[in-house]
């Protein structure tokens, strides 16, 4: 059982024309993999699925192996932080810990206490009272404390400060040290991906339109910036998307090495994940990749 | 499951305190022989368990229920159990405190206490199994709005019937054991329904 | 042993390697010494797994390191000699077209030796 999560031809349709279509997807236990599109795009849609937040769809959803009537048994193994979902604020992180000893076999209420002393959470403070990065740290202690396989997260550092975060992504790269776990997470920020993820899903209007690895796609991509009477001499097959700005064209090229060499007086930046992002989604003559 | 109740209680936690100083404030009140003191449990029960539904919907905390193990199954089962213990508790107290005034006062009549407890019991689980199939189908702020409907509904189709019906002996005094027995049948039943239909409902929705 | 990973376009995986290896040849990483393992390096440095994966199979392919399932990832310095002695043979071949220019102008072999001890000895001072 190599894979931690496993979707085959699931469709969900929301009444007003949006439909999340994922024929294939596979998550290799192990591995860190970055869920990135825009707003509505379907990435907390496919989430939710695969939580069982919602699960009237069509298709067929195995996270380690057990499909979704045994889906009780798979959710011991599942550490989950979701947006803006969670506990009512009015609890406290020590109830926190009273209510989920009782909800998973192996809470472990040192463990937490531990995460809560780290993060100087006092475990006396109302959740309502906590700033948010706080809150969310709170959040990601306490899926981490039952000792899941897997981590599922919706956006786990939105609206935290970058040391904060630098802190929570340390705390992943701890996690990953056991080779048998394995984290799904979706985010805008895709600088934290940049190094972390070995994966990369980018979802587009309901589509995957891309998964590969974090090097090929990094490695292999790149931004050819060019004006507009150079532009008309690059080849078509080799521009995938382009975006025309004021004084100059951004051409989204892969196998950037080949491409410096063919044209060699050009320039071709390497691509950030954001440059990525905008330039398949707003770029124009958009191809799949894959 | 115990994890879901425990999480009610805590909630409420805060809210007993409140309610404890208004169920004083009703005890005093109806020292003189005030029947009104006798409906606080229900009142209390149906307040507390209202907020447990709101705290849930304001924090989203169904979504993230669900992903806890057993999540859908237990959610359900534990309000219920929840919703029941707090009825407990509440009349628990009424009947305590409906003693202690009663001696106090010297006004004390075991049977009529007897009889309002009773009917506070039922009339609480009956609103129970009433308005949880709708909270759970279409939230708190529409299941309140059902649930004050129901309760007024109620007190009018029983003053109704108490004006225009006469009831048999039997059934007037509830102290009569075989009465009390089909009745707690005849409720515990309805009882049972709401909560099948409660989990279908929940089984069903989607976040 | 010190890796810097900078973000000057070179993928990930060539800066690891290119650290490693050059850790390996001035003797930081000695012969069978373990390598650090490829998740804790993943961490250490933040960057993927599968990014430390590629530069240690390369490694590996290479002739740099050999891997012991369950055991880890060790130096190996046998086919450091070998790589050594192609390196020199490398060296050799450049060294020959140097010669032939130079008596092609007429440069003569001392200029040319201290040219090349110049060389070495900037290198230094950098």
């Amino acid at each position: 059982m190599n894979n931690a999560i496993e979707i085959k031809d699931l469709i969900k349709k929301y009444d007003d024309k949006f439909t999340l279509k994922v024929p294939k997807l596979t998550i290799t236990k192990g591995t860190i993999v970055g869920l990135i599109g825009e707003n509505g795009a379907g990435k907390t849609t496919l989430i939710k699925c695969l939580l069982g937040i919602i699960n009237k769809y069509e298709g067929q959803i195995k996270i380690f192996s057990k499909e979704e009537k045994e889906e009780y048994l798979a959710k011991e193994d599942i550490g989950v932080v979701l947006d803006n979902m969670f506990f009512p604020d009015i609890l406290k992180p020590k109830d926190i810990s009273i209510i989920m000893h009782d909800i998973y076999k192996t809470w472990d209420k040192n463990l937490f206490y531990n995460y809560l002393q780290k993060f100087n959470i006092s475990p006396q403070t109302q959740i309502k009272k906590l700033s948010t990065g706080t809150k969310k740290k709170l959040e990601i202690a306490t899926a981490l404390s039952h000792k899941p396989k897997l981590l599922i997260l919706d956006e786990p550092t939105s609206g935290l400060d970058p040391v904060v975060r630098r802190e929570i992504l340390d705390l992943f790269l701890e996690y990953m040290q056991n080779p048998e776990n394995t984290i799904l997470l979706s985010t805008h920020i895709t600088t934290d991906l940049e190094h972390i993820a070995d994966y990369i899903i980018f979802i587009n209007k309901g589509n995957i339109i891309l998964n590969a690895t974090r090097d090929e796609i990094l490695d292999n991509y790149g931004i050819l910036k060019c004006g507009e009477q150079e532009f008309n001499t690059i080849a078509k097959e080799d521009i995938i998307s382009y975006q025309k700005n004021r004084y100059d064209y951004q051409i989204l090229v892969k196998d950037k090495k080949n491409m410096q060499k063919k044209y060699k007086n050009f320039i071709i930046d390497n691509i950030t994940l954001e440059d990525l992002m905008v330039l398949k989604i707003k770029g124009a003559n958009n191809e799949r990749i894959n | 499951m115990k994890g879901l109740i425990k999480k009610d209680l805590l909630v409420i936690k805060s809210n007993i305190k409140h309610l404890l100083l208004l169920v004083l404030i009703f005890c005093f009140l109806s020292i003189d022989g005030n029947n009104m003191f006798y409906y606080i449990p229900t009142f209390i029960s149906t307040m507390l368990f209202i907020t447990t539904f709101s705290y849930d919907e304001i924090n989203k905390w169904d979504s993230y229920a669900i992903t806890l193990p057993k999540g859908r199954k237990n959610v359900v089962k534990a309000k219920y159990i929840t919703s029941i213990l707090i009825i407990c508790w509440a009349i628990l107290l009424t009947y305590i405190g409906g003693i202690i005034f009663g001696e106090l006062s010297n006004s004390l009549n075991i049977s009529l206490l007897n009889n309002n407890i009773y009917s506070c019991l039922f009339g609480a689980l009956l609103i129970i199994s009433l308005s949880f199939p709708l909270i759970f189908k279409y939230g708190v702020e529409r299941g309140r709005i059902f649930l004050i409907v129901i309760i007024f509904g109620f007190i009018f189709l029983i003053s109704l019937i108490s004006k225009y019906i006469t009831i048999p002996e039997y059934l007037k005094n509830i102290d009569n054991q075989y009465g009390m027995y089909i009745i707690s049948i005849i409720i515990l039943l309805i009882l049972f329904i709401s909560y099948l239909i409660s989990k279908k409902i929940y089984q069903k929705k989607e976040f | 042993m010190k890796i810097i990973i900078s973000n000057n376009g070179t993928p990930f995986y060539e800066q690891v390697k290119e650290a490693l290896i050059t850790a390996i040849i001035t003797g930081d990483l000695k012969e069978d010494e373990i390598l650090p393992s490829i998740r804790s390096l993943a961490k250490d440095l933040r960057i993927s797994v599968l990014t430390i994966k590629k530069a240690y199979d390369e490694l590996e392919k290479e002739g740099y390191i050999i891997t012991k399932q369950g055991k880890g990832s060790f130096v190996s310095l046998q086919n450091l000699e070998l790589i050594k002695e192609l390196k020199q043979q490398e060296i050799e071949k450049y060294l020959t077209k140097i010669i032939e220019i130079a008596k092609l102008y007429n440069i003569s072999e001392e200029e040319i030796i201290d040219l090349i001890k110049y060389l070495f000895r900037s290198d230094k001072n950098e």
